[in-house]
């Protein structure tokens, strides 16, 4: 109840349902420009417009700041209003004041990244004309539960970070500087370690080093909760993706183009998906140890 | 002596008599005019057109017009005179010269066997006068048998392959005939007959006296047929005459050879590094049979194919055989499908199929995924027992 009265929250369901809306917009005259493809109703959540991202990439954009938004005052937001230590002394137990916290946020993120994911399905129907197959809805449904882990990795680094920190502004800060490293350093700093240690400088070392280049900027760019969520959710959006490693011309010989079933793009993502949800167990562990060894105490 | 003598005399003066009077004889008939042909005895049909040259020779001592004339001619024959296109009557003949005329003779169809006489005479002004006999003998037509003949006899083709014979039934006789057609052809075979240039199949056919028939023979193997010489007697019997004639065709060995899956299905799933066995069966669908069929297979990169038995030795006629392939993605292979191809191939013909291969991720990595998580979820309420509650 807090959250969905609050403010901050309206302001991010106005910013999302905008940003959703647009993008929407961009893949209903995408698709229509386009060539149709045998999966239409992925392609609303996955086409990007002329100018306008698509649904997908702006959810792993703006999915962090929903999180962080939810969580960085979490805990030093009472500490800040003083409410902490009244609420420490209810007859209540210490890890409920941050289970709720936790939980409440997540449920909220669940709520409202299936809302807008059914809607957007839903106005994408009444504008395409064509129904989803059963396989689509499941894409969609595993795409949103993906992207609700992942929004509620960030509910709790922020929640972390709420925690350590003793004010709400540092917290935020702290929480919105790894969100922008993720989101857009890291991908520069996975490129520089991998030059560094396979340099490309010449023909004959790009020869020699191009494999284990490429490999090792994707094993350091999955570091990024980021990249690996964008990864698992391309895999699973679109069926023909075969693989989420370098491909060699050697695993490209003898194949031919298809499309995966959901089950063979599940198993693909498999880790991507244990790393999200380990990602959000161990924030959530993190900050709960956090709060648990914290003093509380009226000042 | 006296009296021998005088009986001498006498006797040489009757043989001079009868000498005088039987010499003056063919003289005063011919009278200096001859009548005559070369060959006055023919031999002819019934029913011909015949053109005799007739001489007519004048040694009268001077020249004569003589008027020619039909003496005698059987019932129903026609017959005229001749000479530089045109119908004639009479003929002038030069002192010591001969003309020729033409004696046009139209035998009646219904002449009767047997020789008849036609007596021509020429008559001249002067009462010269010759007569001549033409002797015509019409014998009975000789008819020959009908004949039952194949332009090409023989031919050869592969199984699967329709015969056509051209041939040709002969009527020689001097009726019309009804001939009913069969062949004696191995079990299996068709055998039709059709009149050239038309559709219908028949199987007796009317020609007519002295007359021919076009016949087409169609010869249509069975689908099984095995490489080899055929020979398929045909004949046409009417009531008089059977007329048989014997069509060969030499079966050519077709080489076909199949290669599929004994369901027919070309795709199968395979997991990375692991074989996966699919069933191949091999059909000689030819009509002989196939020595040193090999297989091959033509698969991604890094990829292996093996056979339980890479070659087969002898595959009969119309044998299948099945084989096992074992194949192997290599490392590399990527989820999704892949093209794999296997030949089977013997020095006369070959065979391809594509198998499309499904590569999967095997599901013991999601089991993996999902131990991790549990091991987290137990690892959160390990810290939540120790922490929590106090």
């Amino acid at each position: 109840m807090d959250h969905i009265r609050s403010k901050k929250f309206l302001m991010i369901l106005i910013l999302v349902c905008v940003t959703s809306y647009a993008s929407l917009y961009g893949a209903l005259t995408g698709i229509t420009s386009s060539d149709a493809s045998d999966y239409l109703f992925l392609a609303l959540y996955t086409t990007s417009g002329s100018s306008i991202p698509s649904f997908m990439s702006f959810i792993a954009l703006l999915g962090p700041f929903v999180g962080v938004i939810l969580g960085f005052d979490g805990i030093s937001g009472e500490k800040s209003e003083r409410t902490l230590y009244r609420i420490a002394a209810q007859p209540i137990y210490r890890d409920s004041i941050i289970n709720g916290k936790f939980l409440a946020g997540t449920t909220l993120i669940f709520m409202m990244v299936f809302a807008m994911g059914i809607s957007i399905g839903a106005l994408g129907l009444l504008c395409l004309g064509v129904p989803p197959s059963l396989e689509e809805i499941a894409r969609i449904f595993v795409f949103l539960l993906f992207t609700a882990v992942y929004i509620s990795f960030w509910l709790g680094l922020s929640l972390w970070f709420s925690v350590i920190c003793q004010n709400a502004a540092a917290s935020a800060m702290a929480a919105i500087g790894v969100w922008l490293f993720c989101a857009l350093f890291m991908g520069l700093v996975a490129g520089m370690i991998a030059n560094l240690v396979y340099p490309m400088n010449n023909e004959m070392q790009a020869l020699y080093n191009s494999f284990g280049n490429y490999t090792l900027e994707l094993d350091i760019n999955r570091l990024s909760p980021y990249y690996l969520y964008s990864e698992a959710v391309t895999t699973i959006m679109n069926p023909s993706v075969r693989s989420v490693n370098v491909i060699t011309v050697e695993s490209l010989s003898g194949a031919i183009s298809g499309y995966l079933s959901l089950g063979q793009s599940l198993l693909l993502v498999w880790p991507h998906l244990a790393g999200l949800v380990a990602l959000m167990l161990i924030t959530f562990a993190g900050s709960y140890v956090c709060f648990m060894r914290q003093e509380i105490r009226a000042k | 002596m006296v009296m021998r003598q005088k009986i001498y005399s006498i006797s040489a003066a009757f043989l001079l008599l009868f000498l005088t009077v039987f010499s003056a004889v063919p003289a005063f008939a011919a009278g200096g005019l001859e009548f005559y042909t070369d060959y006055p005895g023919i031999s002819v049909k019934a029913g011909d057109s015949q053109t005799i040259s007739m001489y007519v020779s004048n040694n009268s001592g001077s020249g004569l017009d003589a008027d020619l004339s039909i003496v005698s001619i059987p019932d129903g024959w026609e017959g005229y005179f001749s000479g530089s296109g045109s119908q004639i009557s009479r003929v002038h003949v030069e002192n010591g010269a001969e003309s020729t005329v033409t004696f046009n003779l139209e035998i009646p169809e219904d002449a009767a066997e047997g020789d008849y006489t036609v007596q021509l005479q020429a008559t001249s002004d002067t009462g010269l006068t010759d007569v001549t006999d033409l002797v015509l003998s019409i014998q009975e037509v000789q008819y020959g048998q009908g004949s039952f003949e194949a332009e090409y006899p023989e031919q050869e083709g592969a199984s699967g392959t329709a015969f056509s014979f051209s041939t040709t039934l002969v009527n020689n006789s001097a009726a019309d005939q009804s001939y009913s057609l069969s062949a004696q052809a191995p079990a299996g075979w068709q055998v039709s007959f059709q009149p050239s240039g038309e559709s219908t199949q028949v199987a007796s056919i009317e020609v007519a006296a002295a007359s021919s028939q076009g016949l087409t023979v169609s010869v249509t193997p069975p689908e099984n047929v095995e490489a080899g010489d055929y020979t398929i007697p045909i004949s046409a019997a009417s009531a008089s005459d059977t007329l048989e004639t014997e069509l060969s065709v030499t079966i050519t060995g077709t080489y076909a050879l199949d290669l599929s899956t004994p369901s027919g299905l070309l795709s199968f799933d395979a997991h990375a590094n692991k074989a996966s066995d699919v069933t191949l069966s091999i059909t000689n669908n030819s009509n002989v049979d196939l020595q040193n069929i090999t297989l091959t297979s033509s698969a991604p990169t890094g990829w292996t194919v093996t056979f339980d038995e890479s070659s087969i030795d002898v595959l009969e006629a119309g044998a299948t055989q099945e084989i096992t392939a074992h194949v192997t993605p290599g490392d590399s292979a990527m989820t999704g499908d892949y093209v794999t191809t296997i030949t089977a191939s013997c020095s006369e013909v070959s065979d391809t199929a594509e198998f499309r291969v499904s590569v999967k991720t095997d599901t013991i990595w999601g089991v993996v995924a999902i131990v991790i998580i549990l091991a987290l979820v137990a690892g959160v309420g390990a810290v939540f027992k120790k922490y929590g509650r106090r």
